[in-house]
């Protein structure tokens, strides 16, 4: 790929390739999402799916549980070094990333500490430094969670930082550096991040920082969709506490373009490294 | 090692490590900041760079909060105090007058710096190439002898950790038991990886990172220490120092 072009060559190799890449992540339609929920919960229509997938759903079944329509699924595990909550509303991507914002935010208010979440289209997984298997799903799934004061959340979530970027690029005031073309000598690209703080301090108002919340309130996040699914769930929440990651679950923890919490999670990072240096110091042996 | 609060040795003298990245040195009631650079800003805007002219404001108030918070006696601005030799004329009225209200609170004493070999003296504030007070000495661009007691800048050093999957990187003071290197204090100054020769060259054996927190300095292992991530890419954030050298001296 360069620019907008993609370059391609003959090959003798007889196993097709499929390309894939992040460009291509159109939300789900509402219709869609319905047929895929009325599929999925229905064991005797699985027959007409291909059989990784339709075995991936009995094991799915075994080791968790199918949601019904209209019921929302939420499990959590640990793995390694972190604990998972993975639930799975189907309703794109757009608004599973909204969620992931709302949810993340009361997250840290219930001191989890939250590190990140990621999105697709049918499921949004969300990981923490504390164990979520006993926070109170309905209230935390509750719709209220719309009204939360979010602007400050999400001014300083790296989704706003990275749109803001964009916006700054696009602007001029920053350049974009290409991999593969190395800055020349005198020119100093300069933190985004840093600018952007700076602006939000002094100038609250810039034409940059209203580009930047109108582009991440129609791009990148969903409120609508993610009401009325709040709304359709409410009282039809199922939990499962699992030992390990179900069948369902992996596609969403294989996804890129993982959000990154900038929370209290950095703190205990810090803590953690800083407590592993008294550890060495205050070895005797 | 209290936890709240980093308090460390340096050749003798405790110094608190302020998570602003001031230190403060109690016996002395002596305020220390470090590459201040007041008006990069701007002067990136003489050559095309435009950005928001707020750094001078920003760090303006973080200077008066630490000052209401420790009443110091004395400030020390270990040099690179304005971004270039200019950088003082170019002040907005306000932050002029600001500033000079600052210098005149206290014994305020301007450290010569390579971006600001003469610092503005209209200002107020006495201007000294080095200092020496107790057991610690004061000056821009550490030495690269050994030197009990050196408290130095220039080089704006930051660290990595990585966890989780997450790797965090924050501006830091690199010190030992005899000398200690300050973060940068001004709002858009870059940084030099902690592993990068000329800072890591400067300690003898074990030194530690002092790492700027949200809420509070973190000191972690900074040689040989699984702890903190290896990262030879600088990021654009922080320009390399070949970089911000040939930027910064024109």
């Amino acid at each position: 790929m360069r620019d907008d072009g993609a370059y391609v060559t003959k090959t003798t190799d007889s196993l097709a390739q499929i390309p894939s890449y992040n460009g291509g992540k159109f939300p789900l339609s509402t219709f869609l999402a319905e047929r895929v929920r009325e599929m999925v919960s229905r064991p005797e229509s699985w027959h007409v799916l291909p059989d990784p997938v339709h075995e991936w759903l009995r094991i799915q079944e075994a080791r968790s549980v199918i949601p019904q329509p209209g019921q929302l699924l939420i499990e959590t595990f640990p793995r390694g070094s972190r604990e998972y909550l993975v639930c799975y509303p189907f309703e794109g991507r757009l608004a599973h990333q909204t969620l992931g914002m709302l949810l993340t935010r009361r997250l840290e208010r219930l001191r989890m500490r939250p590190l990140g979440f990621v999105a697709n289209e049918y499921a949004l997984a969300v990981w923490a430094l504390r164990d979520m298997g006993g926070v109170d799903m309905a209230e935390l799934f509750a719709e209220d969670m719309l009204g939360d004061d979010l602007d400050a959340w999400l001014a300083e979530s790296n989704l706003y930082k990275r749109t803001f970027r964009n916006c700054a690029i696009i602007s001029g005031l920053i350049e974009r550096r290409y991999p593969g073309r190395e800055k020349s000598g005198r020119q100093v690209t300069f933190s985004s991040d840093l600018i952007y703080d700076v602006l939000r301090e002094h100038e609250p108002d810039h034409v940059l920082l209203r580009a930047t919340y109108e582009d991440a309130g129609t791009g990148l996040l969903d409120i609508a969709r993610l009401a009325q699914a709040l709304k359709r769930v409410k009282n039809r929440i199922v939990t499962r506490r699992l030992d390990r990651v179900s069948p369902l679950a992996v596609p969403a923890m294989l996804e890129i373009s993982k959000e990154m919490v900038a929370g209290e999670a950095h703190e205990d990072i810090l803590r953690e490294a800083e407590e592993a240096l008294i550890k060495e110091a205050m070895r005797v042996d | 090692m209290s936890i709240e609060q980093m308090f460390v040795e340096v050749n003798g003298e405790t110094l608190l490590l302020d998570r602003t990245g001031a230190a403060w040195w109690p016996a002395e009631r002596t305020l220390i900041l470090a590459d201040i650079h007041f008006e990069k800003g701007s002067s990136f805007a003489t050559r095309g760079t435009l950005l928001p002219p707020y750094d001078t404001r920003s760090t303006l108030k973080r200077i008066e909060a630490l000052m209401s918070a420790y009443v110091p006696a004395r400030i020390v601005a270990l040099g690179d105090s304005f971004h270039d030799s200019a950088a003082a004329a170019r002040l907005d009225d306000d932050d002029k007058h600001t500033l000079a209200r600052q210098v005149s609170r206290t014994d305020w004493i301007w450290i010569e710096g390579n971006h600001d070999p003469e610092p503005p003296s209209w200002l107020g504030g006495s201007i000294a190439a080095e200092l020496a007070i107790g057991g610690l000495v004061f000056r821009h661009e550490p030495a690269r002898q050994p030197q009990a007691g050196e408290i130095a800048g220039h080089l704006h050093p930051c660290a990595t950790v990585a966890r989780h999957g997450r790797s965090l990187r924050r501006r830091c003071f690199a010190g030992d038991a005899t000398r200690m290197v300050m973060p940068a204090f001004g709002a858009y100054a870059g940084g030099l990886d902690i592993d990068d020769e000329a800072i890591a060259a400067l300690f003898s054996a074990d030194f530690a990172a002092y790492m700027l927190g949200g809420r509070r300095v973190y000191a972690v292992a900074a040689r040989g220490s699984p702890q903190l991530a290896r990262r030879k890419t600088t990021d654009d954030s922080q320009p390399s120092m070949p970089a911000m050298r040939t930027a910064e001296s024109p």
